[in-house]
């Protein structure tokens, strides 16, 4: 069967070496299907341009119809966005607070939270941090990967 | 009897207080841009509606069976589809936007009724310029506003709605202004007669008398025009983008700056026309014959005389300055010749806030209009071999 997303191979010989053009008498036979081939001679007869998709040619009203929808989405878009950085600004606001507090209270746990850690560097096995948490927040039956032999 | 009164009481009663439940009605439902004038908490416009009534009808509501309103031939409207699902929609999307409308309209309120009782210039000022960014923002996304300016051509509009005057001024930004600036630079009005030009208002300039299509519409800036298209005092239209409370005051001039100078072996500048004290505002802006017939002598202070090349001089400029005034002016006798528009300029403390510019040369009508203006015969340049040869 073809599959056109396979590395092409002969047969016998293993991939990614060298096949040598063998003479075939008679004459060429072509992979394409004669209904492929037929698609393809009708495209190489129209020219470029014809091939692009077609423009929408709306009337008068339904142009404003959509320019009304697309101010009303990017509203509700400018809107979303908004809401999200005021939530992140809340956020940083609120770590902010937090780790001045323990500044007051306890300089010396300030300090061990601030610590740099030369030399750390991410845990490979951590999962990717991402604004919300998981589905499955904790994996109770969690296990190591075994490496395999 | 006595029912009859009571019940015309009642009536009235019930008037007043259906007034009173449409206000409460507006403020919960904030659907602003159903209402016009009277009906409306904020008194809309009625140049805010679609001014075609059959096309708003199938804006607003479905598409009907017959199709849309816009398309006039009917075999082409037959066989019109619209986009699926484009009216459900667009009702969501409406309703989201008005909503969003009322709101705004809700502060517009607020600001007016701080416009009421404030007293500072600067406070007052600041508001106003407040409201009027406010009204837009209130109409820009109304579809039927959108319609208006988008489809009807720019002298329909109601330039006294700021939402009309910012599109309008979009439209202008995105291709005249950029066809006047680029004809005013290339062919060096800037900085042949005025240093540089920070442009406000759209300036429109056409001949009115003539009866050819091609010359009694707006000319394109840089066009070259004939003698006799341009015989008669042109009609400027000065179109502000700005809210013009009362009248402002302008003034206009045409100056030629390709007037060949013998003496000097060069080229000097001539006053061709000379307005002052024009009052313009967002509405009534163009200075036209009508008006020019009933104050003309109030404004013009140089009678306007045509561009006249004489044969085998170059191409002349005409460029028409537009500038906004501070206060009235008084215009003494200003000499055409050799008048110098920067000292003009200067002396009479003059803001340049629009320009344009049109061109000729010697034509068959030259003759004709010297001698409507009794300007006398023009003379004939030729080329004259100096005495030194070229190579030394």
């Amino acid at each position: 069967m073809f599959n056109p997303f396979r590395p092409s191979t002969i047969s016998g010989f293993p991939s990614g070496s060298v096949v040598l053009k063998t003479f075939v008498r008679g004459k060429r036979q072509s992979t394409q299907s004669a209904s492929t081939k037929k698609v393809v001679n009708q495209l190489s007869a129209l020219s470029a341009s014809r091939k692009q998709p077609k423009l929408l040619n709306l009337c008068n009203e339904d142009l404003i119809k959509h320019r009304t929808i697309v101010n009303a989405w990017k509203m509700f878009k400018r809107r979303e966005e908004q809401r999200r950085h005021n939530q992140l600004k809340k956020q940083y606001k609120s770590i902010y607070n937090a780790m001045e507090d323990l500044k007051q209270t306890s300089p010396k746990l300030f300090e061990l939270a601030n610590a740099k850690e030369e030399g750390k560097r991410f845990p490979l096995e951590m999962r990717v941090p991402t604004d919300f948490p998981p589905t499955q927040p904790w994996v109770y039956n969690y296990s190591p990967k075994k490496e395999t032999k | 009897m006595l029912s009859r009164i009571s019940l015309r009481r009642f009536s009235v009663l019930g008037a007043a207080k259906a007034a009173q439940k449409a206000e409460v009605d507006w403020i919960a439902s904030k659907n602003q841009w159903s209402y016009f004038n009277d009906e409306s908490y904020v008194k809309r416009s009625e140049s805010l509606k679609l001014n075609k009534p059959e096309i708003r009808e199938s804006l607003l509501s479905n598409s009907s069976e017959s199709g849309p309103a816009s398309i006039e031939n009917y075999s082409q409207r037959l066989a019109y589809h619209s986009p699926v699902a484009i009216d459900e929609t667009f009702k969501m999307a409406y309703e989201m936007l008005e909503t969003d409308a009322g709101l705004i309209y809700k502060n517009i309120d607020r600001f007016r009724a701080k416009l009421k009782t404030a007293t500072d210039e600067k406070e007052i000022e600041f508001l106003k310029k407040t409201i009027d960014k406010l009204l837009v923002s209130a109409e820009i996304s109304n579809p039927e506003v959108l319609y208006n300016a988008t489809f009807n051509p720019a002298s329909t509009l109601d330039m006294s709605q700021p939402v009309y005057r910012q599109l309008a001024k979009e439209k202008w930004e995105s291709y005249d202004l950029m066809i006047t600036m680029q004809r005013l630079e290339q062919l060096h009005v800037i900085p042949d007669t005025l240093p540089t030009l920070e442009p406000k208002v759209d300036v429109k300039v056409k001949f009115p008398h003539n009866l050819e299509e091609e010359f009694s519409s707006w000319v394109t800036p840089g066009e070259i025009l004939p003698a006799y298209a341009v015989a008669q005092p042109p009609t400027i239209q000065i179109q502000e983008f700005d809210t013009v409370e009362s009248k402002q005051l302008y003034s206009v001039l045409i100056v030629n700056p390709d007037t060949p100078d013998l003496a000097t072996n060069s080229f000097s500048t001539t006053l061709q026309y000379g307005l002052a004290n024009v009052p313009l505002d967002n509405v009534d802006n163009v200075i036209d014959t009508k008006k020019l017939l009933e104050n003309g002598d109030k404004f013009t202070f140089k009678d306007y005389v045509p561009l006249v090349p004489e044969k085998n001089a170059q191409n002349q400029r005409a460029c028409l300055w537009v500038f906004k005034q501070n206060g009235e002016l008084s215009i003494g006798d200003v000499a055409r010749e050799n008048f110098d528009i920067r000292a003009f300029v200067e002396t009479h403390g003059l803001n340049a806030v629009g320009a344009h510019v049109w061109r000729q040369h010697f034509d068959r009508s030259v003759e004709t209009v010297r001698e409507q203006y009794g300007l006398g015969k023009g003379r004939v340049f030729r080329r004259v071999r100096g005495t030194k040869p070229i190579i030394e």
